[in-house]
């Protein structure tokens, strides 16, 4: 569906991203995954053109790539805008790509929408400041699979939430894959959620790719030695499993 | 064991808010405890409120270090204990360090405000920043926190936490902005030192994985109450509260097969502006029965532990 | 939020008061500018020779001047030319001021270079020397004096808005429309615009005290509002030769524009607590 050819990135001296290069296929959800540093971000922000690489290429598999390619942010206190309402946030993406031109039919594919990830459609008219962190990924996942896309770029969604929400809100976006058939691109840096979530896995390392795979390669059976480092460091809510760790070392 | 810090009946209020209503905990000498809760659950405030870091924010109830009483205390009084007997470290160590001033002068500011020379500080500083693992420790002396990494700048404040020798470390979620690596070490760290040195630790955090590597004991907040405290492996084996259960449950983990779905508490953390009415926890708890909704539960001795829940007292629950 | 070089105008003032006197006196100086000539007690043009310098009384409370007309009628229709004019002036500014900025933010970087360095021409003339020239070149008249200021101060507004508008632009919020496909016009009238002028009122309501003593000063100087209508800089410069004689003829309305800069003064700063979550509570 995506696919990534090459992402080359430098900020003056400072390369960011060197040749990164890898495909998103059609209904799967692939993890990118790395430390702060690891060129996550810089990768996220040229797929979706909010960055222009400068060497190789994203190429998507479809029509009209604005529409196709939705993504959900990391912070979702900041990737609302304050003076809109829900109704306005999640139907912008109907309006502008002319999906629903009446307001009426737009109010109500919005209700079904906020149904769809687990809100009530009676919030459509209040404004994201009344909401709580997971209810404003919600309302962020709503706005992208408003148009339809075929791909949606979760960058970090849960990172920034509490505990018990993080698990709803991957929830949403597992049945949101199996519901709508959507491509995911998950980029996190917690190997839990990504071993929840991701049939495969794309490690990055310094803005280079460290190790592909699939999960049940990677999580049973990493090759490089970063990749072995990141899951041995896990933590795991487990004391006796933590001592034993930890005097493993 | 003695206390070294005994909280009871703590209540912080801001604004007209309570954000913490009534907490008892105890700090032994040597001791790790992990204070865990979701935004809003007054564990932060708790933090603040023990250093008396908000001159707005009031404090009432009592906090006796070592014997001695802090509550009520002239801010002269507290500002001699915080920093030299009770020290604290942040989550964001890059906001935390002054980017204007060289590292040395940083960790040796807490000493050179105690009347140490400079020579003896800074000397001090270093043997610090070395037991903490910086490398070239003496020659660094004069950097800048820029030319730290983040787990480094987090190395450089604990130093500047440990360096008077305290008796009590309050960390604030010191992890929370590192790497999983990153994070393992400066835990390991702070181990060691509180080891050697005797000093308890109390750690605020959210993630229930690092307290169980690091943590003796653990006590839970919602809302601003202790809903449940316990030594850490009574707890992971089996919390006795609700939301304890719910939230061990929500943390997906990689030593446990996969499952279709993650277990999810349901709803939103209580905000302390619109706290339930009766036990706190009740619009989330699916076992929820009417004496939840109206009365507020006290904690109760279980095993080793105790939990505030009617379900228990009731036998409705299993522990 | 923006960080933004405005000193506070009063800083000893507490928050509620300052509420409690902005918005009332605001809205008092509103309200006298727009209704002002119908309750002026004498007719503000009428000269009588036989009354003229008489010093404030019973007949005249604020006195008359050298021709002997009604001081506090000439205040009071001369209310509306000031105030009005001052408001209409900075809107006219800060419209400008928005417009350039928005282009310059969307047109990319030649385009953000080019307005920006005209920004700099501009704002490296005086901004009472630039209005002056102009006013002077369009000819003394009212109109001339408000196209004068508009063009000695939208350069400022520019910049401001600029610099907010580049913030906004950088917002989380901002970019996930782009990532959603919000065209570009669209883009800035309901993503960027809405949130970043907050800022801007602020620095529009303190801009019209400023606005008022500038108009005040080009009247005086003789290229604003032209005899007989009562302006308030022109009724100083009429005062002027009597300062020592009849000290009130140049002194009230010299007050007038002090009181009147320092209420909007004191509104701007009102608003600017309000808007601004790190000044107030």
């Amino acid at each position: 569906m995506l696919t990534a050819d090459g992402l080359t990135k430098r900020y003056g001296r400072f390369t960011a991203i060197e040749d990164i290069s890898f495909t998103l296929h059609a209904g799967e959800v692939l993890g990118l995954v790395g430390e702060s540093g690891s060129g996550k971000s810089t990768t996220v922000r040229c797929l979706v053109g909010l960055t222009k690489p400068d060497a190789g290429q994203v190429r998507y598999a479809g029509p009209k790539f604005r529409r196709g390619v939705q993504m959900v942010f990391q912070d979702p206190y900041a990737s609302l805008n304050p003076r809109m309402t829900v109704a306005e946030i999640v139907g912008e993406g109907l309006l502008v790509h002319g999906i629903e031109k009446s307001s009426a039919g737009r109010r109500s594919r919005v209700g079904g929408l906020l149904e769809q990830v687990g809100l009530d459609k009676s919030d459509m008219d209040r404004y994201p400041r009344s909401f709580s962190g997971g209810q404003r990924q919600r309302i962020a996942i709503a706005r992208a699979i408003a148009v339809e896309p075929k791909v949606l770029i979760c960058d970090e969604p849960v990172s920034a939430l509490d505990v018990s929400v993080q698990a709803q809100v991957v929830n949403v976006l597992r049945d949101m894959k199996l519901e709508l058939g959507l491509s995911i691109l998950f980029i996190a840096h917690d190997l839990a959620v990504v071993r929840y979530l991701c049939d495969r896995l794309v490690v990055l390392d310094g803005g280079r790719i460290a190790e592909t795979g699939t999960r049940e390669q990677i999580y049973a059976n990493p090759r490089a030695p970063y990749t072995k480092s990141l899951l041995a460091a896990v933590p795991v809510p487990d004391p006796a499993a933590e001592r034993l760790r930890r005097s493993a070392r | 064991m003695t206390s070294v810090l005994r909280i009871h009946g703590l209540t912080v209020d801001v604004g007209g808010l309570r954000i913490v209503d009534g907490l008892d905990l105890d700090l032994r000498k040597g001791e790790r405890v992990a204070l865990v809760g979701e935004s809003g659950s007054g564990k932060s405030m708790t933090a603040r409120a023990l250093l008396r870091l908000d001159p707005s924010v009031s404090v009432g109830g009592s906090v006796l270090f070592q014997g001695k009483e802090l509550i009520g205390l002239p801010e002269k009084e507290v500002r001699k204990v915080r920093g030299s007997q009770i020290a604290m470290v942040f989550q964001d160590p890059t906001t935390a360090l002054n980017p204007l001033q060289r590292i040395g002068e940083q960790v040796a500011e807490p000493l050179r405000l105690r009347g140490v020379g400079r020579r003896s500080a800074m000397k001090q500083a270093a043997e610090m920043l070395d037991r903490l693992g910086v490398p070239r420790a003496a020659e660094r002396l004069g950097a800048y926190p820029h030319e730290f990494s983040g787990g480094m700048k987090q190395r450089v404040m604990l130093a500047a936490a440990l360096i008077t020798r305290p008796k009590v470390l309050i960390a604030d979620e010191p992890t929370t902005a590192l790497d999983v690596r990153v994070q393992e070490q400066v835990l390991t760290l702070i181990e060691q030192l509180a080891a050697e040195e005797g000093i308890a630790v109390l750690l605020i955090t959210h993630d229930l994985g690092i307290v169980a590597g690091f943590a003796d004991r653990v006590a839970v907040m919602y809302a601003g109450r202790k809903v449940e405290e316990n030594s850490v492996d009574a707890f992971f084996a089996g919390p006795s509260h609700p939301y304890g259960k719910g939230l061990l449950a929500s943390v997906p983990r990689v030593d446990r097969a996969l499952t279709e779905r993650l277990d999810t508490v349901p709803g939103v953390p209580a905000k302390p502006s619109a706290r339930p009415a009766g036990c706190a926890f009740h619009p989330r708890c699916a076992a929820a029965i009417d004496r939840c909704r109206t009365d507020a539960p006290v904690l109760l001795t279980i095993g080793t532990g105790q939990a505030a829940c009617h379900l228990i007292e009731e036998g409705a629950l299993r522990c | 939020m923006t960080t933004l070089a405005v000193p506070r105008f009063l800083p000893v003032f507490k928050i509620p008061l300052l509420d409690r006197i902005a918005y009332p006196a605001t809205a008092v100086f509103v309200l006298i500018a727009l209704v002002g000539p119908w309750i002026a007690p004498h007719d503000p043009y009428q000269v009588d020779l036989n009354q003229a310098l008489l010093a404030p009384g019973a007949g005249h409370w604020l006195g008359t001047d050298s021709a002997g007309r009604d001081i506090l009628s000439r205040l009071l229709a001369g209310a509306r030319t000031t105030v009005l004019s001052s408001v209409v002036v900075t809107v006219g500014a800060a419209v400008v001021g928005i417009v350039v900025a928005a282009v310059a933010a969307l047109g990319g970087r030649v385009v953000d270079e080019v307005v920006m360095r005209v920004c700099d021409i501009f704002l490296s003339i005086p901004g009472m020397i630039l209005a002056l020239g102009v006013a002077a070149a369009l000819g003394p008249s009212l109109r001339s004096t408000i196209i004068a200021l508009v063009v000695a101060l939208w350069p400022a507004f520019a910049r401001l808005v600029r610099a907010v508008l580049r913030e906004t632009m950088a917002s989380t919020y901002v970019e996930s429309a782009r990532t959603l496909g919000v065209p570009p016009g669209r883009l800035m009238l309901r993503h960027v615009l809405p949130n970043s002028l907050d800022s801007l009122y602020v620095q529009a309501a303190l801009d019209v005290s400023g606005v008022i003593v500038l108009m005040s000063g080009l009247s005086f100087l003789g290229v604003g509002a032209q005899p007989p209508s009562a302006d308030w800089g022109a009724m100083v410069a009429d005062g002027r030769e009597y300062v020592t004689t009849a000290w009130w003829v140049a002194t009230v309305p010299g007050l007038a524009i002090t009181l009147t800069a320092v209420v909007f003064g004191l509104f701007g700063d009102a608003l600017r607590v309000r808007l601004d979550p790190t000044l107030g509570d």
